[in-house]
């Protein structure tokens, strides 16, 4: 039910990774008219395939080849390994991690069983390494063995770990992609590690590895009042779950102001709103300049995300003589006793339409 | 698109389900041996080992859900924000399914979701060690309003007319209508309610089908290619205006909307041990069949040139043209590539450098003429395309930008980096010179224009330096924006700032962020006028209250603006204070709870300006429950308040910019915006039922104050009708949802689900609550996207396997 942390030992947990999140705000897919919770594998889910008398004697088998096998990897593997992990529990006496052979991840699953199955489904069940690309071979084997003597010692979580160390690891294989520039990023900055917004272990998302169903409601933990923006009137299909925020940002990088996936945020306008690229015959400066000087991308209470309403909008700028620069209060709306056409509806564009931009030789006014 | 995706996935999963049947060895685990080198022997590492290591954990393995029922939904309305963004069915449904898992090393995963609703997805993934193919298909529905109501109708894409025989009698009867009734509204309304009482329904919407293919191939293990496709088809129309004959004739008609945008993409990246180096490029294309909007005139049969805005209907004229035409988004391209080169260096130091060149084109859509009106033809004939300069743009512009980006932890406890970034927008499409251009295809305005291609010109540099102090830690940062325009006021604009920042994050109970940000802006380069002037080819005296010069004497002999300050430059250049405060901690006293509270306050004061915007301000608070109460049961909630406060003054003016301060009138914007929402999980009866109950709710309430002070022009145009109001409702809104779903596990394969959700939408707004097909001087679609109440009530049946 809940997602306390199954896969450690409940002690000492980063206070931020020890949040305690019901699963209710985990799959929490309200507003969006799309109730279903996807089945994840590790529940009633994913039946492994096995053998009960092929499995041991694989595993047999396994053994007295491996040291064949390993031979032959050595010589012939060009395959680069996952990098080794070596954080040594402070006075630790345990062997160094290296001079053991690959550590056993069938010993995590006999205590840690949902963790380890969801994990192998993912491409980090692919590892080499096994749970000890992650976590720390050296404290594992001394938290196994207190274990058999009946002895409890933390385990190796990661989640123990200062944020930098976690980011450390998963950069040790993910510093590439959208993840090259993370290191020195605001998130990494601010203490805010992979771990904060991915589990290996029992993600819920369909993709990425998120911790809660939808993405957004993962960077709505840190960011609520982008939450409640999304639930404006004036919306982009976020709470729908047509787009997230990764679709306009990278929160991997540190390279881009906003951590914006595009060099410029028009460009990042421009992706799904192509048309409004241009260049146009007649342009509108602020517009082709910045797409947010007029509007809100996370949501508004105004028409088309207008980070204010027309004609006032407008009128910031347009203080020109005759109907631009002349009041329209509430006189002139609807309720009033004089409804003025540049007033109500669209205001200003029920007749300058093509403020993006227009392409028509008598549009200088953006009308035509 | 969408074609090609589901294909893959049914061949995909048929190739993978039939090899899964035909596998001789479907009993025994699969081991990876031929990639995964088996480990060499080792020390057995725990006691209870098995003796030696065991290889990855490749095993095959499947995962199979598919999730199907019955629904009924029930709405009070036909309000298109019910489905603004989705669709709701009545009937059969089938909400989701999942095809995932292993076999031989190849993962896949397909899925869908509202399969056979307007708002499906499909979504496909291959992954094997050396390659990778991702599929996606995304439809969104995007209604804007439905059972708009127009004496007009679309004959043929883009064009929409009304029918000769209601064109004829309307401009017979303004034509035999004296001039003091034809213009007043009573006497159009009572003209036109026949026709728009038998006139055309529209719903305003338009779907988004968006597609994305990806391969990847990975033939060695530090390389990486990715070939991506992506194309998107956006059909429908959307919420339109400006169809438009001046002052006293507005047409609104939906805007057709038949787009196609394609991206064709090739990127590679080399991941060695000092570094990744990355290049790519991507061809983008935006094609849009219908290139103009053509609308028929409803009160003239005949083309008549008329040298007043106020064209017919009005009481001074009776003239216009039979229709009118827009241009709609021409055809354009992009070509973009990049490269960029990241180096890792020891004490996590990292240094990257980013460059890309691109190039947006747009000579495709051949220029209209200048306008429909046949009897425009002095000082030439207007309707003739071959009077124009040119035929088509020839535009171009030049993106490139520049990213150089250091960071490193020279000492463990200090971190520093340092970022540059540059990005111009060189836009180099040709100034196009006109003799001058017809206004609302009614009358020829003898003013000689020529096109502005604006570009600009950005750079920024910020560099951060952090020091921790055990648990805590404290930043501080400095940052440098400079905004380069070409034919604006200012030559540039430059904002410097400083900020600090601390986190702490104790190992078990708390985390806590703060931050302190100011800035300050200014300009260079002052030409009040520049802006103002550069479309026209002999500019004049300034029209706008922002080109005339700061120092002009008033009325009351003061200069516009106070000595030495430019009070009166747009406030995407103006001098601006900004000012931001960010606290956010997050408390967990246990492994069961968990509260945080967060502050974001954005000041930004643009402290010189007394005309346009003087100030924005944004104040949120918001507090977040998380509790686990027992295995069997666990809650959420959250609240937000947010408080946005806008200030802006304008002044009133005639024939020119009023020089005279009474004429000034100022709108006080504030929102206050309260959030909330609430979660329950519960199982029942373990293994068997569960109960999910959910909610959310939002009210904005916006308030636009109004002064103008007594004596002035604005305070006189109102002497009879009380003054100068205010506009209390200012889209207001509430939404409000609340859904509940129980679950019986009845099988360990099945699930039963029993669920349902209302949803409360309410919009009051002065300016769009409550308008009718035709108001004073605007026939309007008034299509409807206000206030609903939905109920849906529905049961699944979840099979896993």
């Amino acid at each position: 039910m809940n997602t306390v942390d199954t896969t450690s030992e409940k002690s000492g947990f980063g206070a931020e990774q020890t949040r305690a999140v019901p699963e209710a705000k985990l799959s929490d897919n309200s507003m969006t008219g799309t109730q279903d919770l996807p089945w994840t594998p590790e529940g009633k889910g994913a039946k492994m395939r096995r053998n009960l008398w092929t499995l041991p004697l694989s595993l047999l088998g396994l053994a007295l080849l491996a040291p064949l096998a390993a031979a032959v990897s050595v010589r012939s593997s060009g395959q680069a390994m996952p990098p080794q992990v070596v954080m040594q529990a402070p006075g630790s006496t345990a062997a160094a991690p290296m001079d053991h052979g690959p550590f056993d991840a069938t010993d995590c699953k006999s205590c840690h069983e949902a963790a380890v199955t969801k994990m192998e489904q993912t491409k980090h069940g692919t590892l080499e390494e096994g749970c000890a690309t992650c976590h720390d071979r050296a404290k594992a084997i001394q938290h196994s063995t207190d274990r058999a003597d009946g002895k409890e010692t933390p385990g190796p979580s990661v989640k123990d770990l200062p944020a930098r160390e976690v980011t450390a690891i998963c950069l040790g294989c993910h510093e590439k992609g959208d993840r090259t520039h993370f290191a020195g990023s605001v998130h990494d900055r601010k203490d805010v590690s992979c771990i904060s917004c991915h589990s290996v272990h029992s993600f819920k998302s369909v993709r990425s590895q998120f911790k809660t169903v939808k993405d957004s409601e993962t960077c709505f933990g840190c960011h609520p009042q982008i939450r409640a923006k999304t639930m404006r009137t004036s919306h982009h299909p976020i709470r729908e779950g047509k787009l997230d925020c990764a679709s306009c940002h990278n929160p991997h990088d540190g390279s881009q102001p906003k951590m914006l996936k595009t060099a410029w945020i028009n460009d990042t306008c421009y992706t799904c709103h192509t048309e409004k690229r241009g260049p146009f015959l007649w342009e509108h400066a602020p517009v082709r300049e910045n797409c947010a000087n007029c509007h809100d991308p996370h949501g508004s209470n105004h028409d088309k995300l207008l980070v204010a309403k027309l004609p006032f909008l407008c009128q910031r700028c347009h203080l020109n003589t005759r109907h631009p620069g002349t009041l329209y209060d509430g006189n002139n709306a609807l309720t009033g006793a004089s409804v003025s056409n540049r007033a109500i509806e669209h205001a200003c564009k029920n007749c300058h339409q093509n403020v993006h931009g227009s392409n028509h030789p008598s549009g200088p006014y953006l009308g035509r | 698109m969408k074609t090609i995706i589901l294909a893959s996935t049914l061949v995909a999963f048929a190739a993978i389900t039939s090899a899964e049947n035909k596998a001789p060895s479907k009993e025994t685990p699969v081991v990876e041996t031929a990639t995964k080198p088996a480990p060499a022997p080792a020390v057995a590492p725990v006691q209870a080992a098995p003796a030696a290591p065991a290889a990855p954990m490749v095993e095959d393995w499947r995962s199979n859900t598919v999730s199907f029922g019955a629904q009924q939904t029930d709405s009070d309305t036909i309000s298109s924000k019910f489905m603004e963004y989705r669709d709701v069915p009545n009937g059969v449904v089938a909400p989701y399914f999942r095809f995932q898992g292993r076999k031989k090393g190849l993962l896949y995963d397909f899925l869908g979701e509202n399969v056979k609703q307007t708002d499906q997805r499909f979504r496909m993934r291959l992954r094997e060690v050396k390659w990778g193919l991702e599929g996606d298909y995304n439809r969104i529905p995007h209604n804007f309003g439905n059972d708009g109501r127009t004496i007009l109708e679309e004959t043929s894409p883009g064009v929409w007319e009304v029918s000769d025989t209601i064109q004829n009698a309307f401009q017979t009867t303004l034509g035999t209508t004296a001039s003091n009734v034809r213009g007043t509204y009573p006497f159009l309304l009572n003209l036109v309610s026949p026709s728009l009482a038998a006139g055309n329904r529209v719903d305003v919407k338009l779907t988004r089908e968006r597609g994305n293919v990806a391969f990847i191939a990975k033939p060695s293990d530090p390389v990486e290619f990715r070939v991506t496709y992506s194309r998107e088809r956006r059909t429908g129309s959307r919420a339109a205006s400006g169809t438009s004959f001046g002052f006293g004739n507005v047409v609104e008609l939906p805007e057709p909307v038949h787009y196609l945008t394609q991206d064709f993409g090739a990127e590679g990246q080399y991941e060695g041990t000092w570094g990744v180096l990355r290049a790519g490029v991507h061809v983008n294309q935006f094609a849009n069949r219908i290139e103009s909007l053509t609308f028929d005139n409803p009160f003239r049969i005949t083309d008549s040139t008329d040298a007043s805005a106020y064209t017919a209907p009005g009481s001074g004229s009776v003239g216009g043209p039979v229709f009118g035409r827009m241009s709609l988004p021409p055809d354009n391209e992009a070509f973009i590539a990049n490269a960029s080169v990241m180096f890792k260096m020891s004490h996590r130091t990292r240094l990257s450098a980013d460059a890309s060149l691109g190039q947006w084109k747009q000579n495709e859509s051949p220029f209209l003429a200048y306008t429909t009106n046949t009897a425009i033809v002095d000082p030439l004939r207007a309707s003739d395309a071959g009077t124009l300069p040119a035929s088509r743009l020839d535009g171009k512009a030049d993106i490139t930008s520049f990213n150089l980006f250091f960071t490193s932890q020279p000492m463990n406890d200090l971190s520093l980096s340092a970022r540059y970034r540059s990005y111009e927008m060189d836009n180099k499409t040709p100034r196009l010179s006109f003799p001058g251009y017809v206004r609302f295809d009614g009358v020829w305005e003898d003013l000689p224009r020529i096109s502005v291609p604006y570009g600009y010109k950005n750079d920024q540099f910020d560099a951060t330096i952090g020091y921790r102090f055990g648990d805590l830690s404290l930043q501080g940062g400095l940052k440098h924006i400079k905004m380069e325009r070409t034919f604006r006021e200012t030559e540039d604009t430059k904002e410097t700032g400083a900020s600090i920042a601390a986190v702490l994050h104790t190992s078990d109970w708390l985390v806590f962020r703060g931050s302190y940000e100011m800035a300050s802006r200014d300009f260079d380069g002052l030409e009040i006028e520049k802006s103002e002037d550069a479309s026209f080819q002999q500019p004049g005296e300034p029209a706008n209250l922002l080109a005339v010069e700061p120092g002009t004497i008033q009325t009351n002999g003061q200069p516009l603006c106070p000595s030495g300050t430019v009070c009166n430059l747009r406030y995407d250049q103006s001098k601006k204070d900004i000012e931001r405060i960010g606290a956010q901690a997050s408390i967990s006293p246990n492994d069961k709870v968990t509260f945080s509270v967060g502050y974001l306050r954005t000041k930004d004061d643009y402290k010189e300006s007394l005309f346009g915007l003087q100030s924005a301000d944004f104040d949120t608070v918001s507090l977040d429950l998380d509790f686990v109460a027992s295995e069997n049961a666990n809650l959420y909630a959250f609240y937000t308040y947010e408080k946005l406060k806008n200030l802006q003054a304008g002044r009133q003016s005639g024939a020119t910019p009023s020089n005279n301060p009474v004429d000034n009138w100022t709108s006080s914007v504030d929102d206050k915006t309260n959030s909330m929402g609430v979660g329950a999980e519960f199982t029942l009866v373990p293994d068997k039922w569960f109960l999910n109950l959910q909610g959310r709710y939002q009210k904005v309430n916006g308030n636009n104050a109004i002064f103008a002070p007594l004596g002035g022009a604005p305070a006189n145009a109102r002497l009879s009708t009380g003054g100068v109001q205010s506009i209390p409702l200012f889209d207001d809104t509430k939404i409000g949802t609340f859904s509940a779903e129980a679950k019986y596990q009845f099988a360990p394969d099945w699930a039963l689900s029993l669920g349902g959700w209302i949803e409360d939408y309410k919009v009051n707004d002065a300016q769009s609550t409550g308008v009718t097909s035709y108001i004073p001087a605007s026939f309007f679609l008034a299509a409807v996207d206000g206030d609903y109440t939905a109920k849906v009530a529905y049961v699944r049946v979840t099979y896993h396997w």
